[in-house]
């Protein structure tokens, strides 16, 4: 039983991105909950959305390769009892997550569908992902782009009535009853097989050359690119990641662009983006920032391949890591752009004021996130004070979003605290960067990705 | 005498309230092929990286062909060559690109001695990198150091994952490299019979201290084992000078000093009225005995 | 040629020397016989060059042998100086020592003793 806890626990808390989204996640909750009585709307729902946005939805991603890589483990496969307690450990992990959905969709007064089907729709989608993912994660490359239809049907059922008409027709019990089909010849095939592919990059091709296009004569520029962005290229999980987000940001803005009054089950996602003010532009805001903070992380962790080859100083590393971040930060902003300009089409048709409100919001989000990655980093990887540091951040920029919204003056301040936030980050960023120590901070190593720590 | 390659004063680095770095003072001259030595977590790495400027010691100094350590000009990188313990190799990228990568900073790579090398070291340079095996990996990792024929080689742990027959293609690679009377190599290993082979000098790091620097020929002649051998039982108290371990058992007794000098065998004799016979010790039983 | 055993304890340059000279002395290695290059014994023995020439540098000091221009090494044709008595006879002291201590642990007397030393010189010098 120790043991199943324990596996449970770990689908939680395994990887760091996990540990940090959970956390925020609490103190999101606490706040709003605050926030909420002050306001006098007592809607517990966005107490319960705080938390299941960051535990709920990245558990639920992360656990096919939490999962995968433990029982990939030839040594943990040798352990007595080792497939018993792994699949008791995803059935809790399964059982949580539907108690958690029931919780928040009990919460949201406003639900008008019965509870049972969209339970059943959760766990449909659910079983799809983890297994998906986990055949992928095998070595099973055809899982991925089956993962990637699903996703695409998924939104298609989202924005096409008639598709939508259909998948209502079919009764709930049937996807019940494939889910639990899809789930026994799994744990059938799980407690006999003596082999788990090991993990594989997705792209991995199946040829033995590079998938990257790279001849002999580089140039010392893309030589410098390649060494600064190379945990990007080869964590796999961080590519997968931008995929996912890609189709939440795509979804979310369809959904709300096509129905904005949908609170089905299938409208969870649009709930859980963009449907409810506070809450969804804090979702907004932590992910530009976190977003930009980690690719900046890995610009930083990665600083140390400079040292011997580019002249002089730890400043002058500094110089060309701010250079690679804001590099970045522009390709971040154009694609923010891009967003602001389907908001700004008569698809969505917001208002001037609103859609440069987003968008200026978003970029100095991200801009503070960079700069965050630039000044806190830890070089004995120590997340705490990056932790809190950003944050703070994203808690300081939701209040200064709702704020914002107001007038332009409001914005314009707003945008100069941000950016006089920034300032003192770069200030700090220029301090710490004389004293970095490349004996620890250290580029992550191929395979301590997913367990860092 | 020639300018030093790397001139360490009074290096010292804290962490965690404990002293990893303890006042080192050294130099590498060039010609010198100077081999580490010390268990595990004795400061080796460390060590190797300050010398570098990787790290920012707390107190002390180093010099790089005459340059502070944390602001070395374009010309000085360029004349180093660093393996790292823990490889830095990109897995999604094969040998070939790798190498064209590292070749990209510097302005004379030895494509032709690369070459030659992967031929005879046999690395396989069409395949990812992540489908290498470690003893593969880490050839490829000695190849991408010394492509640009630095003056100052620093390798850290170089050969612990190769075979036999190519630690010996390693070492033959190490003395081509010696031959240059510029060049200096600093590498740190836990393969002594290696380190016998190739160093010149030895560097004992035992806790944070560089606690030997200097020849291994002087080091061997420096540290021996005095086995005693009395008719008389031997005072439990037995001290003979400079001694680093002492066994007594009834009428013998083995000691090992070091600072050895023959005078000293007869003070003992007659000191203890006994026969001494010297054992001169290997590197890897001097290592353990300084360890005692 | 030469048995090198890098793991002992005498460095590898003192056991060339000590062969070379044992060598010479014995006269296996007679004036005039090249060694081989310093290149080739490394090369053979897997040990650092520098060490090899080392060992040569030490044994043309000494006398034993003669740098050619452009060739190896090779035992010197000239008879070399003779160290001074005093020097010799210090190098036996040590097997003296131990002969001595040996005999006294036999209780062997000193007249003995001598006559035994006496006999083995007659037996060597024929």
């Amino acid at each position: 039983m120790k043991a199943v806890l324990r596996i449970g626990w770990t689908f939680f808390t395994a990887m760091p991105l996990q540990r940090w989204l959970n956390g925020i996640g609490i103190v999101l909750c606490g706040m709003l909950a605050v926030l909420n009585l002050k306001v006098g709307e007592p809607t517990w729902s966005f107490v319960f959305l705080a938390l299941f946005v960051p535990a709920g939805i990245v558990t639920l991603f992360a656990s096919p390769a939490i999962f995968h890589g433990l029982s990939a483990s030839r040594s943990n496969q040798l352990l007595p009892h080792f497939h018993i307690w792994m699949l008791a450990a995803l059935a809790a992990l399964m059982i949580a997550q539907l108690a958690m959905f029931a919780l928040i969709f009990v919460a949201a007064e406003s639900s008008r569908t019965p509870l049972l089907p969209a339970l059943v729709h959760v766990f449909t989608f659910a079983t799809v992902a983890f297994l998906l993912m986990f055949l992928a994660l095998s070595g099973q490359r055809w899982a991925w782009w089956l993962w990637l239809m699903a996703s695409a049907g998924f939104i298609a059922s989202r924005v096409m009535p008639s598709m939508r008409i259909v998948l209502d027709a079919i009764p709930p019990w049937t996807w019940f009853g494939a889910s639990l089909a899809a789930w026994t010849a799994f744990v059938l095939w799980y407690t006999r097989t003596r082999h788990i592919g090991q993990r594989r990059r997705y792209w991995q091709t199946a040829n033995r050359s590079s998938p990257i296009d790279l001849d002999e004569n580089v140039t010392r520029e893309r030589a410098l690119g390649l060494l600064l962005s190379s945990a990007l290229l080869s964590t796999r999980w961080r590519k997968f990641w931008n995929i996912v987000v890609i189709v939440i940001v795509v979804v979310a803005l369809l959904s709300q662009l096509t129905d904005p009054l949908a609170i089905s089950i299938r409208g969870f996602w649009g709930t859980v983006t963009l449907y409810l003010p506070p809450v969804t532009s804090a979702f907004w805001v932590y992910c530009v920032t976190a977003g930009m903070q980690s690719a900046t992380m890995t610009i930083v962790r990665n600083s140390r391949f400079l040292w011997l080859r580019i002249p002089g100083s730890r400043e002058d590393v500094q110089r060309a890591i701010e250079r690679a971040a804001l590099r970045n930060f522009c390709t971040a902003a154009l694609m923010l752009a891009g967003v602001a300009a389907l908001y700004a089409s008569p698809l969505a048709g917001a208002s001037p004021r609103q859609v440069v409100t987003h968008f200026m919001i978003a970029a100095c989000a991200g801009l503070c996130g960079a700069y965050a990655a630039l000044s806190t980093f830890t070089v004995r990887q120590v997340d705490l004070i990056h932790f809190v540091s950003v944050l703070s951040l994203v808690m300081a920029q939701v209040v200064m979003f709702s704020l914002a919204q107001g007038s332009w003056r409001a914005l314009a301040i707003v945008v100069v605290i941000q950016l006089g936030c920034v300032l003192l980050l770069r200030r700090l960023a220029i301090h710490r960067w004389r004293q970095i120590d490349w004996l620890y901070m250290r580029p992550p190593t191929q395979y301590a990705g997913l367990f860092q720590r | 005498m020639a300018d030093p390659t790397v001139s360490v004063r009074d290096l010292t680095t804290w962490r965690d309230s404990k002293a990893v770095l303890d006042s080192i003072s050294a130099d590498v001259l060039p010609g010198d092929i100077i081999g580490v030595l010390g268990k595990n977590g004795a400061g080796k790495t460390t060590l190797l990286e300050t010398l570098l400027g990787f790290s920012r010691p707390d107190r002390g100094s180093v010099a790089v062909f005459g340059e502070d350590a944390l602001h070395l000009s374009a010309a000085a990188k360029a004349r180093i060559g660093f393996l790292p313990q823990q490889d830095e190799l990109f897995g999604m990228l094969n040998g070939r690109q790798q190498l064209a990568i590292v070749a990209a900073f510097h302005a004379h790579w030895d494509h032709a001695l690369i070459e030659r090398l992967t031929a005879e070291w046999t690395v396989p340079l069409t395949r990812r990198i992540d489908s290498l095996s470690v003893g593969e990996r880490q050839k490829l990792g000695v190849l991408a150091a010394l492509g640009h024929h630095p003056d100052l080689l620093v390798l850290d742990e170089p050969v612990a994952s190769l075979d036999p027959i190519a630690r010996r293609q390693f070492l033959q690679q190490l003395f081509a490299i010696g031959e240059n009377e510029r060049r200096a190599v600093l590498f740190s290993s836990h393969i002594v019979s290696d380190l016998e082979r190739a160093a010149n000098k030895v560097w004992i790091v035992k806790d944070g201290r560089l606690h030997w620097q200097g020849e291994l020929d002087a080091l061997k002649e420096s540290v021996v084992r005095l086995h005693i051998r009395s008719r008389a039982p031997l005072p439990a108290n037995l001290a003979a000078p400079n001694a680093l371990a002492t066994r007594i058992d009834g009428n013998t007794a083995m000691v090992t000093v070091t600072q050895w000098q023959p005078a000293l065998a007869d003070t003992l004799a007659s000191q203890f009225d006994a026969r001494i016979d010297v054992e001169g010790l290997g590197l890897e039983d001097i290592f353990l005995e300084l360890h005692r | 040629m030469f048995v090198l055993n890098p793991q002992s304890g005498t460095p590898i340059y003192r056991q060339l020397v000590d062969q070379v000279t044992r060598l010479i002395s014995g006269g296996q290695l007679t004036p005039g016989t090249e060694l081989p290059s310093v290149r080739e014994l490394a090369e053979l023995h897997a040990v650092n060059p520098m060490t090899i020439s080392k060992a040569y540098t030490l044994l043309e000091t000494e006398g034993l042998l003669e740098r050619q221009r452009g060739k190896p090494m090779r035992v010197a044709t000239r008879r070399r100086n003779q160290a001074p008595l005093a020097q010799r006879l210090q190098q036996l002291e040590a097997a003296a020592a131990e002969l001595a201590l040996a005999a006294r642990q036999l209780e062997i007397g000193k007249k003995e003793l001598l006559t035994l030393v006496g006999d083995q010189w007659e037996k060597e010098n024929g």
